[in-house]
């Protein structure tokens, strides 16, 4: 509620109202000048009730903060170490930033080299945009096929290799191009990738 | 190669006999434009993000190099990291930026130790208070756009935001931001100490039906025959600038440049030129290259997401032989209403590739 | 508007003003020109991604989002051009390619926004291939079913979810075509966080969530030989004209209950009395705390939405906080199934009680094990439009009618129930009255009326000090209930609504849910407050005899079980 107070403003006394506020996370003192003297009784309590009924007592809404973590970083390691984004360890993630579970779900299913689902150990990508294409990333793609024995999308029984399509992995000058895991493997010949799939 | 000539901090040491506005404005003077395709003046942008008021400023530098084509990011990364730091440390000393990132594509894994090596040895020899972090993206050819980065860092989706507001006025975390590719980076100090600098001589990468692919440095108005003898292209039908730009038709007194290329409705970019030779067939081009972009499409805005499957549907069963008016009819207005109605510019130019081939190649689109 | 700022355009060849900062869908639609959209809602960020709401603007190569682009002095702007006009079908045309076509016999049919665009875009067929997906229909949750087949993405119910409502229940997943909307990890609605609100709901423009339907157990109880009560909710007299074309904010308590009768129901209660014995017990406990020097601020608990909310993120902490009174609805329904059973001499199993509620998670709150065998089934507004169409009732032209007694009659302070700020004016009427010890006059609070999220107000009653505030939306709740829970909370007395504008706004409530329509409900509610003689529940004399009768006193035993509840912690995926 707003209290009277006496305010001496050179040697002269004023009589003003008082009334704390909240915005936010800070707090704002408002003031109404009443007069130089001191109201009566009854004129005091209808000033304070004119002063409450201006006052629209303002909540402001403190915008919430995106924690600064690199969350894709964490999934890129956590992608590392177990092959996929196992559902648990994206729980603990979550809690331990502070991020709720959907939207670390939800970025996580966007990036092509991340996966919520279980893949194999060695994931096996074949570059098929244009420059690979030109240099016969299909047959490439024909050849890892028929050793793997598993079309795009697949996992190897034995979960050693899952084979899939990249988009360009910026290999164009030693065309075709490959990706193992993350590692990068150019000029890419029938023998090269029956050793590499071993 | 010019770019890569180390200038071991004479650059910044530059900087700091000039100040910050007398860096951007000795930028502008120079006339270095952003390498990411969009040909901004770089010292125009960093003036922006200055000018703004803000408790906190951020610069970013954009190396998810994703065009399809293109890998003259990479070839800087490897063979001279420090003038790209250097790059950034100017950067943020113009824009008051005292924390940095380096979007880092996913693919490039192999890059950030020695990228984290250089920073650490720059900024200590710099002497100069900046947070460098790099952020790796993690398989997204839409964080290549300003605005997908941002969400990307921001731990979001990597989906794309409407423009205005733009990155200097609000960018990362809400805050004005300078994004710069890798190359314009590289090419700050190199525009500040040397006099024979020129903003007219560019990184291309060449690739496709060539026997010599690499990255080459090309001055903007060669003609086309000089940049094919160079990577020696076999036999040349066509010129495709990277999946985005779309392509034109193999012309040796094709002079090329921004403007010329804008004019046979295709777009230069981040000048990657992939050569596609005679024996091909341009609807087995075209085919490629949406589904690229039916794979890369972030699903956001309507056009793109729904549109490119459709766009490959109808090539599709155009190939397959079917009588195809009707098809090329409603292939051309969508291509056209992709292009017109999506949210950003990915969207907007990925049907670029489906409307140059129909223009110049209609030919290979009808039934044998 | 400032002189300053104001800019001038043109729309259509026509001259208009705008301020600068204000986007074109805005300022198109100030002057009479509703530009189609799906992803916009004034409520939300704007994110620019159906591309239905594209316009032409001079001077401009590609066609422009007008929900996110902003005006500017001299621009000429058209909104149906031709050329837009093409491009807006084809849009149009790729979402249908993707949906499911089953208009005739989907629940959506009539109500549905994308269906409502095809037909004024003239679309007659789509040239595109189907790209229609085949997924699993989400049946699990009792109150929201999700449909991904119809989903057009416009990221509506995401932005509800998790910017407004903070519940975080579903989420963007994948990415280019093959992105959905679903849980995380692809649980279901059920194993989710979602707190059944329905916001998801009322923001979906094509019918890929939409409330679980009990119709069809409606009608089977309706010919069946059992006793058949019904009860309606403060907020249903002030929306359910809307879906008989009668304009917002416009009363129709009699009609309602001329339908009901009509349709067959044996007596027709109003969830008011309810509300009224709500606020007598709430009260009762708000002056025992305060005297009591007990646990504070007391949140009230008439909102399962919320109840479920509080439960399961803040259960450990905050669990003393909640009031223990009942909603009106279950204080209504134990009443039905005890007091009036016993009154009527009737075995409680042969009455079947319907809700007709504005919300979908009182489908959740009755089947909660602490309500079992009381309401039966519950209505939404929107369900209880659908059976009345069904059943071919002639609402518009309907007579008015009374509820029934002796839980029929309700005061001014049970009305106002349905809308942001008026359980807290209710209950304050009465705690003021029982503090002071008098019969207060000026009983209109009405610095907790606006739609402002957050509402506080200070006052005296009784020589105390009384901090009190209001809050809907559970986003806003969450920023009160960290507070609470940090130990800084300035507040006695809080009342937390789920839904945006309260149960006026509810996950039942037809859509739109535009601040327009929003404002008329609240309106017609203030209205119906004002026009009562007794405005003060603990004045109802209606409640005055169920106390005398059968309760005997607020707090007592026999209130205790009727008219009490329990907490329990909830947990989600």
């Amino acid at each position: 509620m707003p209290y009277l107070k006496k305010v001496n403003i050179k040697g002269k006394d004023y009589f003003y109202l008082f009334h704390t506020v909240r915005e936010g996370d800070k707090f704002k003192k408002l003031s109404k000048y009443v007069g130089k003297e001191e109201p009566s009784k009854e004129k005091l309590e209808k000033l304070k009730e004119d002063f409450i009924k201006k006052i629209k007592i303002p909540v402001e809404i403190v915008e919430e903060k995106r924690p600064r973590v690199n969350i894709l970083g964490h999934l890129r390691e956590m992608q590392g170490r177990y092959g996929y984004l196992p559902e648990d360890e994206i729980r603990k993630l979550s809690k331990k930033i502070n991020v709720p579970v959907v939207e670390i779900y939800s970025a996580s299913t966007f990036y092509s080299m991340l996966s919520v689902k279980k893949k194999g150990k060695r994931i096996v990508r074949i570059c098929n945009s244009p420059s690979c294409y030109l240099n016969g990333s299909l047959n490439v793609l024909e050849e890892a096929k028929r050793i793997l024995g598993i079309d795009v999308g697949e996992t190897t029984k034995d979960r050693r290799f899952s084979l899939e399509l990249t988009s360009c992995i910026g290999c164009c000058d030693k065309a075709p191009a490959i990706m193992v895991n993350d590692e990068l493997i150019t000029n890419v010949t029938k023998e090269k990738l029956k050793k590499l799939l071993k | 190669m010019k770019i890569l000539q180390k200038v071991n901090l004479e650059g910044w040491k530059k900087v700091n006999e000039l100040g910050a506005d007398g860096t951007i404005e000795l930028l502008k003077k120079k006339g270095l434009t952003g390498r990411g395709g969009a040909c901004f003046l770089s010292g125009l942008k960093w003036e922006f993000t200055r000018k703004e008021k803000g408790d906190e400023k951020f610069v970013i530098c954009n190396a998810d190099e994703g065009e399809p084509g293109t890998f003259k990011d990479k070839l800087i990364l490897e063979k001279n990291p420090e003038n790209v730091i250097e790059g950034v440390l100017i950067a943020c000393y113009c824009t008051d930026a005292k924390q940095a990132y380096i979007y880092l594509r996913g693919e490039y894994h192999y890059l950030k130790e020695k990228l984290e090596d250089v920073i650490k040895k720059i900024l200590s020899d710099a002497k100069f208070d900046l947070k460098i972090d790099i952020v790796e993206g993690a398989g997204a050819y839409i964080c290549g756009d300003e605005t997908a980065i941002i969400a990307s860092i921001e731990n979001k989706r990597g989906y794309p935001h409407f423009k205005p507001p733009y990155p200097p006025q609000k960018g990362l975390f809400g805050k004005p931001t300078v994004i710069n590719n890798v190359e314009t980076l590289a090419n700050v100090p190199l525009a500040l100490v040397d006099d024979s600098w020129s903003d007219g001589v560019r990184l291309f990468s060449l690739s496709g039906d060539v026997s010599k692919p690499g990255v080459y440095e090309i001055k903007m108005g060669t003609k086309l025959e000089g940049i094919a003898k160079i990577c020696q292209a076999k036999d040349p039908k066509a010129v495709y600038f990277g999946a985005a730009g779309g392509c034109i038709p193999y012309s040796s007194n094709f002079v090329i440049n921004v403007e010329h290329i804008c004019k046979e409705e295709a777009m230069l970019g981040a000048c990657s030129l992939i050569f596609v030779s005679k024996k091909r067939n341009m609807l087995d081009m075209a085919i490629n290259i949406t589904q690229f972009f039916k794979h890369e499409s972030c699903g956001k805005c309507t056009p793109c997401r729904e549109g490119n499957v459709h766009v490959l549907k109808l090539l599709e069963k155009i190939k397959s032989g079917e009588d195809n008016k009707k098809d090329l009819v409603l292939l051309e207005k969508l291509s056209v209403i992709i292009r017109d109605t999506a949210l950003c510019g990915l969207g907007q130019s990925c049907t670029n590739h489906v409307l140059t081939a129909l223009k110049y190649f209609k030919g290979d689109f009808k039934v044998k | 508007m400032s002189e300053r700022n104001k800019i001038k355009l043109r729309i259509n060849g026509k001259e208009v003003e705008a301020k600068e900062g204000e986007y074109i869908i805005d300022v198109a639609s100030r002057n009479g020109i509703d530009i189609p959209h799906f992803c916009y809602n004034e409520r939300l960020e704007r994110i620019g991604a159906c591309r239905l709401c594209i316009v032409e603007v001079k001077g401009m190569d590609k066609l422009q989002a007008s929900c996110c682009t902003e005006v500017r002095g001299g621009m000429e702007i058209n909104t149906h051009s031709p050329r837009v006009l093409e491009a807006r079908r084809m849009n149009m045309q790729l979402l249908l390619a993707n949906h499911a076509l089953n208009c005739t016999t989907c629940k959506e049919n009539l109500l549905c926004k994308l269906q409502r665009y095809a037909s004024e875009l003239m679309i007659e067929d789509t040239p595109f291939a189907s790209t229609q997906r085949q997924d699993e229909v989400d049946d699990s949750s009792v109150s929201i079913r999700r449909d991904n087949n119809k989903c057009i993405l416009c990221e509506q119910c995401v932005r509800v979810c998790n910017d407004i409502q903070t519940v975080y229940a579903i989420g963007m997943v994948n990415r280019g075509i093959n992105t959905r909307i679903t849980p995380n990890f692809n649980h279901t609605m059920k194993e989710s966080s979602c707190i059944n609100c329905g916001q998801c709901v009322v923001a979906c423009p094509s019918g890929a969530l939409t409330e679980k339907s009990s119709i069809p157990e409606v009608i089977n109880a309706l010919n069946s030989d059992k006793y058949l009560i019904v009860q309606t909710a403060p907020s249903i007299r002030a929306t359910l004209g809307e879906l008989f074309g009668i304009p917002a904010g416009t009363p129709v308590t009699g009609k309602m209950v001329t339908a009901l009768r009509q349709i067959g129901f044996d007596k027709v209660f109003d969830t008011n009395l309810g509300a009224d014995v709500t606020i007598v017990e709430e009260a009762h406990e708000f002056v025992e705390r305060v005297k009591g020097n007990k646990v504070l601020p007391m949140i009230t608990t008439c909102c399962p939405a919320w109840i479920k909310f509080g439960e399961q993120f803040y259960y450990d902490e905050l669990n003393k906080n909640m009031s223990t009174c009942r909603s009106p609805q279950a204080i209504l329904a134990s009443l039905v199934k005890t007091y009036y059973a016993n009154k009527i001499k009737k075995d409680p199993k042969d009455i079947i009680l319907v809700d007709i509620m504005p919300c979908t998670a009182k489908k959740y709150e009755i089947l909660r094990p602490e309500f079992k065998g009381e309401a039966d089934f519950v209505l939404t507004t929107v369900e209880l439009g659908k059976l009345l169409k069904q059943l071919n009732v002639d609402f518009v032209n309907l007579p008015d009618s009374k509820f029934d007694e002796p839980l029929g009659f309700s005061t001014g302070a049970a009305d106002i129930f349905g809308h942001t700020g008026g359980v807290m004016e209710a209950a304050l009427r009465t705690a003021a009255d029982t503090l002071a010890g008098e019969d207060l006059k000026n009983i209109d609070y009405k610095e907790i009326r606006s739609m402002k999220e957050i509402k506080e107000a200070e006052l005296e009653i009784g020589g105390k000090k009384i901090k009190v505030c209001v809050v809907h939306t559970t986003g806003a709740a969450r920023k009160l209930l960290e507070q609470i829970k940090e130990g800084k909370s300035p507040y006695h007395f809080i009342e937390i609504m789920a839904c945006y504008g309260g149960c006026i706004g509810g996950g039942g409530q037809p859509p739109p849910h535009n601040k327009k329509t929003l404002a008329k409900r609240v309106q017609a509610l203030i209205k119906v407050d004002e026009s009562k003689k007794i405005r003060k529940s603990h004045k109802n004399p209606a409640v005055l005899k169920l106390y005398e009768e059968y309760l005997g006193k607020p707090g007592s035993e026999r209130a205790h079980k009727l008219l009490h509840t329990r907490y329990f912690k909830k947990s989600y995926v």
